[in-house]
């Protein structure tokens, strides 16, 4: 089972990992927007916002290179944008002492806060179990339903993917060498298909055992999570950061 | 006094398309007892597993502790009646251990307190000790299947109705089981092809044959009876079968 | 395939937010309809169909011509067209909150938007051209249904793509032309929403032969006595596809001059704005820029006055680079399959 990968950093201990999901969510959320607020042509008002991101990474002992190989992959279509943005953002504008085009400043400004953004997304996804995560956005008041929802998608990820793994790795047995476009497309009509029917059963399954233990369709659940001062503490520490941060914008234009 | 944990007289089930799943079957269990419920595929076990948890309405009289199995009283039934169904990936739907294990309490609507006193003892049962923050899908076969019993022991029934619980497990876990089982005093009606276990853990044994039983009796005496066995499917296990 | 979710950089908060809140309102009227049609306790049930989703986009359809390459299932039309649009929302929507937060795919801001483009249009507009195809009287043979999904995939992709560039430009951070941002994001998604559509129906066939009842509109189907869809009607939908797509580049490369005026026209106002001019000084970053550019550029008149020339460039230049980073990005996924599969994207 290679499951491990998904909550491979969020089993470890740290002062990050120990503090609760709803700070953590709130933290990242008011610091990606305020990130984002940072007007396009500012470069140097960026560099503080480095710290957030950085000091969670670093305390919470997740392995950098890893955060970057995922900012990545999921970088494509940003750095595209991005790449051609100064062709049309032709106005000349002030940096470093001389004239650039403007379109690089927003290029540079969106790159850097992408790198930024994700690498706060991620230090919030790794140091936090995903049931904890659930919880903690249940109690942020995200509707019961919809967390349920996502809790079931969560736990049958890894059950579907390896059904599937393994049909794909018999297909592939059987369709060594050339075969037809028709033919692979309906091997893969087939495996989905089988797929999807043995979801819809397992999901009547699933509904079964949970009525046997008397689900009656009122989600219930505990609460969870303690909220303590080391996470006032945090919440306080990253409200003064992010505005301080921010309102450097002011200082520098 | 003592009233039978399961009681079944002439229970007539149909699915939707007409088949006759269930054919006017009589069963008894009396209260601490443990009845294996044995016969080939397709016998109908799985479906009086589940009309005595009352998912599927069938004719004829059933009662399980003492309610008489009906659409009214489906929630006591739940309540006082734990069905391990046969895939555990089917009855760990929770994200974390503890929350499927804390699922039943909580829809009985125990107070936050009781549920995780009730989590603690059920997942202590089973030998899974301080698991509570596991993801299901982290968890091996066995361990699952131990999981599986810990979330309707959770909810502290009187009886116990077990679908194959020996599937799928390898050599260990499967001993674990059966020492699991036989520790325990509730009722229990096991379905299973393990007629070795079934030897093990059960003094009495039903053998379902479509939708029929055929045999009720003392395990051995049952079980040994090769041309019995060879009429409907099955074979004497080899704990009972005679020295050559 | 490509990962098209949008990044919280392309938006600015007030937009983002605006755009979340227009997402959740719909979710809540799919909820409500989604109770009204099912069972409400099986709700929290569509998230096992989401894991399918995931689980179903690993199974990969190597392209034809394009040896290394494969496309797989999005996912949201067959959803809508298994479970309804409004289900099938539900389950697009959760699908892209797992993708963000343990795929990062897609930010947090832009969840809004990534719901809207790839959940609400896509199962919404979809399903409602997969009924109109199907249309309305009994004996609806595989020919239709192919066509019938077949359209919707397209439609669904292609519209829910389009709203892309107007969120952007919305936001105004990247300031690539409305025209021609649409221009390539609709020709590219007319490709990815092709390959959809024959998986999809590769799929619809295999359950119109064994289990009809799980489409919508299985009423109207004919017993399904030959699934096999006639390769004239197959290659007449490429062949649409194709001449579409081809219209779309023809128009930009031709109607396009006007565009860059267009784009100064918007800002006169603008008490900073100076004309474009040479750089004051030669050794400024712009200037080295463009020497290089000059040197390096395949079309040496990038620089220059041609406009039409430019924008052919652009549009062309935008499709290379979107094949070379999506490549860059295969390769990336390889190094990674050893710890994990590839994350899986909702196209």
């Amino acid at each position: 089972m290679h499951h491990d990968y998904l909550d491979r950093y969020a089993n470890q201990d740290s002062p990050v990992h120990d503090l609760d999901a709803r700070a953590k969510v709130v933290a990242v959320l008011l610091y990606t927007v305020v990130l984002v607020s940072v007007p396009k042509y500012q470069l140097a008002p960026l560099a503080p916002f480095a710290v957030l991101p950085l000091a969670m990474l670093v305390v919470g002992r997740i392995p950098l290179n890893f955060v970057l190989k995922r900012v990545l992959i999921v970088s494509p279509f940003v750095v595209c944008l991005a790449a051609f943005n100064p062709i049309w953002d032709a106005q000349l504008r002030p940096f470093a002492g001389t004239w650039v085009r403007g379109g690089w400043l927003v290029a540079a400004s969106v790159l850097i806060k992408f790198t930024l953004g994700m690498g706060a997304l991620i230090a919030l996804t790794s140091t936090t179990r995903f049931s904890d995560l659930l919880a903690g956005l249940q109690r942020l008041g995200v509707p019961r339903v919809l967390v349920m929802q996502l809790g079931f998608l969560y736990r049958y990820l890894f059950v579907l993917i390896d059904q599937a793994m393994r049909m794909r790795r018999a297909r592939d047995a059987r369709l060594g060498g050339y075969a037809s476009v028709t033919l692979r497309l309906r091997a893969v009509g087939g495996i989905v298909g089988v797929l999807l029917l043995r979801t819809l059963e397992q999901a009547e399954r699933i509904h079964q055992a949970m009525q046997a233990r008397g689900y009656d369709g009122t989600v219930r659940t505990l609460r969870r999570g303690c909220f303590g001062w080391g996470e006032v503490l945090f919440l306080l520490a990253v409200g003064v950061y992010v505005t301080a941060a921010r309102l450097s914008v002011l200082v520098t234009s | 006094m003592c009233e039978s944990a399961i009681q079944i007289e002439s229970l007539s089930y149909r699915y939707p398309d007409g088949t006759s799943a269930l054919r006017g079957v009589d069963l008894r269990a009396e209260p601490g007892a443990k009845v294996g419920l044995v016969g080939p595929n397709g016998a109908g076990k799985s479906t009086l597993l589940l009309c005595l948890d009352g998912f599927l309405a069938a004719r004829g009289r059933a009662s399980v502790s003492g309610l008489s199995v009906s659409k009214a009283n489906v929630k006591a039934i739940r309540s006082h009646v734990g069905l391990v169904f046969q895939n555990p990936d089917d009855q760990l739907f929770m994200p974390r251990l503890f929350d499927d294990v804390a699922f039943g309490p909580i829809n009985q609507q125990l107070d936050p307190t009781q549920v995780r006193q009730r989590v603690a003892e059920a997942l202590t049962d089973v030998g899974l000790t301080g698991m509570d923050d596991r993801a299901p899908h982290h968890l091996s076969m066995g361990q699952k299947r131990n999981a599986a019993i810990a979330t309707v022991l959770a909810m502290k029934p009187d009886l116990l109705l077990l679908d194959e619980p020996s599937a799928n497990l390898d050599p260990r876990s499967r001993r674990h089981l059966i020492e699991l089982l036989a520790g325990m005093s509730i009722t229990m009606l096991i379905a299973s092809h393990d007629l070795d276990m079934i030897v093990q853990l059960c003094d009495r044994v039903a053998l379902l044959d479509a939708g029929r039983i055929v045999a009720d009796g003392a395990t051995a005496d049952i079980l040994s009876d090769a041309s019995l066995m060879d009429r409907h499917g099955l074979e004497v296990p080899a704990v009972l079968a005679p020295r050559a | 395939m490509l990962a098209m979710h949008m990044a919280n950089e392309l938006l600015t908060p007030v937009v983002a937010g605006v755009l979340a809140l227009l997402a959740a309102g719909l979710l809540g009227v799919a909820c409500r309809r989604t109770r009204r049609s099912l069972d409400p306790a099986r709700v929290p049930l569509m998230g096992v169909l989401g894991a399918f989703v995931f689980a179903a986009q690993m199974i990969n359809f190597t392209l034809p011509f394009m040896p290394g390459t494969s496309g797989h299932l999005g996912g949201g039309v067959l959803l809508a067209i298994v479970l309804g649009p409004h289900a099938g929302t539900l389950v697009m929507a959760s699908i892209l909150i797992v993708q963000c937060l343990i795929f990062q795919d897609g930010g947090l801001l832009a969840l809004g938007a990534n719901i809207l483009n790839m959940g609400v249009v896509p199962c919404y507009v979809g399903y409602a051209v997969y009924r109109a195809v199907l249309g309305h009287r009994q004996g609806v043979g595989a020919a239709r249904l192919y066509a019938a999904t077949f359209a919707a995939s397209v439609v669904g992709v292609v519209l829910g793509a389009a709203c892309v560039p107007f969120e952007t430009a919305a936001a105004g951070v990247i300031t690539v032309p409305l025209r021609l941002f649409l221009l390539t994001m609709i020709g590219v998604h007319l490709l990815i929403g092709a390959v959809e559509g024959l998986i999809t129906f590769a799929v619809v066939a295999y359950l119109y032969r064994i289990r009809p009842d799980t489409l919508r509109g299985s009423e109207l189907l004919a017993k399904a006595t030959r699934t096999r869809v006639g390769w004239p009607v197959v290659a007449g939908s490429l062949a649409a596809v194709a001449m579409v797509l081809g219209g779309l580049i023809s128009h930009a490369a031709s109607a396009y001059p006007d565009g860059l005026e267009w784009t100064y026209a918007e800002r006169p106002a603008d008490p900073h704005f100076q004309p474009y001019v040479e750089p004051p000084d030669e050794s400024s970053l712009t200037a080295r820029a463009e020497a290089f550019q000059q040197r390096a550029a395949l079309l040496p008149d990038y620089g220059g006055d041609d406009t039409a020339l430019k924008t052919v460039a652009g549009l062309v230049g935008t499709i290379v680079t979107l094949v070379v980073t999506y490549l860059i990005a295969r390769l990336l996924r390889r190094k990674t399959d050893s710890d994990a599969p590839a994350p899986a994207r909702a196209t």
